[in-house]
């Protein structure tokens, strides 16, 4: 190490703490110790280093500084926290009101429950044209033929809907014989939710289903009936 | 959001030495108390992104620091030394080094440009390493060292006890007037 990266190093050297590594201290401790002037050097850098540490921290902190710092952070942490609590409560209120309208609309969208109305229904169903009519209705409704298979008798008809085969819903119309306490069901089938080819007929220990593939397009129905035969639904003078 | 407790705490442990730092930073004592609010304030606003405690006191300065040079930013700039162009600045022995004026030292560092007094103020505060300065300041720890030998070369011409051979004028201020000569 020379005089000149010596000096260089002396400006850079702590006296309280060297970070200048343990080589390069060795190195710069070697040469001041056979170098005067370096050696006067490091002694004038030291000096001056503890006297500009001194008067560079020697500033007087103004009195109440600590008082006032803590008296505005707390109105600054104070305004935060009201503008968090606001924001909740802004949020809570929102969400409150929504469910509140919502609840308030369902609840006015209720419809009054109308006796007047379910007996008359009932009076339909009780009378046979009215009720084949409405059967009439709902099936063109469904987009399906308006007629059944078969001349059904709907005196003896006991309601209509749609019920669940092989986890499709399948529109339905059910007759029961009050005498006979026989029952029949007319499916009908449509083509798409179901492969419709290769429908036969088929006969359980009360139930048999007869198949009608040509009565319509895209449709096939099955009547179900319990009973030997499907006559004592049908009307009289068109039974097969 | 710190506890009150806390916040008590962090003022109390960092509020002189913040001070401080603003005031060698910004020159005057309203400046420096201004400074240390914003700090403070800054600093509770963004608490949750201190992970480490221990490195409280830095997180501070830094903010201090960022918060100046925004200050700093439209004002006019005065006129500072410019120790890039004048290279390496000889020191020169003295027997006796009497204690600096705190103001006369303000003074000379006023004459440094930012980027020079930020690391010769953290340097003399004792709790920075070089690499805590370089980290302070974005820079790589070498720049640090050759801003600090610059600039304490410098406050050292301007502080440094007057050599009656050389009539008042400090050795740097010789060399570069015999330098535009």
């Amino acid at each position: 190490m020379d005089c000149r990266d010596a000096q260089f190093y002396l400006r850079l050297r702590r006296h309280t703490a060297d970070e200048l590594g343990s080589e390069l201290t060795a190195d710069l401790d070697r040469h001041v110790d056979t170098c005067p002037a370096c050696a006067m050097q490091s002694r004038t850098a030291a000096r001056f280093d503890r006297a500009v540490a001194a008067a560079m921290t020697g500033i007087p902190v103004p009195a109440g500084l600590r008082e006032r710092l803590v008296v505005q952070l707390s109105a600054q942490r104070g305004a935060v926290l009201r503008r968090k609590a606001y924001r909740y409560v802004g949020v809570a209120a929102a969400l409150f009101l929504t469910v509140g309208i919502s609840y308030g609309m369902f609840w006015k969208a209720r419809p009054v429950a109308d006796t007047t109305a379910l007996v008359h229904s009932l009076d339909r169903r009780a009378d046979a044209e009215l009720a084949e009519a409405d059967v009439r209705d709902w099936l063109l409704a469904q987009k399906l033929p308006s007629q059944l298979p078969e001349p059904f008798d709907f005196r003896f008809y006991i309601t209509h809907g749609t019920e669940p085969i092989q986890g499709r819903d399948v529109p339905v119309v059910v007759f029961r014989d009050p005498v006979g306490s026989e029952m029949a069901k007319v499916f009908v089938f449509r083509d798409g939710p179901f492969d419709l080819k290769a429908m036969a007929t088929a006969q359980a220990s009360h139930w048999q289903a007869r198949v009608y593939t040509h009565e319509a397009r895209g449709v096939v129905y099955v009547i179900a009936f319990t009973g030997p035969t499907l006559d004592p639904f049908l009307k009289t003078g068109l039974r097969s | 959001m710190a506890s009150a407790g806390g916040l008590h705490q962090l003022i109390d442990a960092h509020y002189e030495a913040l001070y401080r730092y603003a005031y060698r930073l910004s020159g005057t004592a309203a400046d420096a108390e201004d400074l240390t609010q914003e700090a403070f304030g800054k600093a509770l606003a963004r608490l949750p992104q201190l992970r480490d405690p221990e490195r409280a006191r830095g997180w501070l300065f830094r903010i201090l620091r960022n918060a100046y040079l925004h200050k700093v930013r439209d004002q006019k700039r005065h006129k500072v030394v410019p120790l890039d162009a004048v290279g390496d600045l000889p020191d020169r022995p003295v027997e006796e080094m009497p204690e600096i004026d705190p103001a006369q030292l303000q003074l000379a560092l006023n004459d440094l440009d930012e980027t020079f007094r930020t690391p010769i103020i953290l340097f003399y505060f004792e709790e920075f390493s070089y690499r805590d300065i370089a980290e302070q300041m974005d820079l790589p720890i070498g720049t640090v060292m050759s801003r600090l030998a610059r600039g304490k070369a410098y406050l050292r011409s301007k502080l440094s006890p007057v050599d009656p051979e050389q009539n008042g004028l400090s050795p740097s201020l010789h060399r570069r007037t015999d330098d535009a000569q």
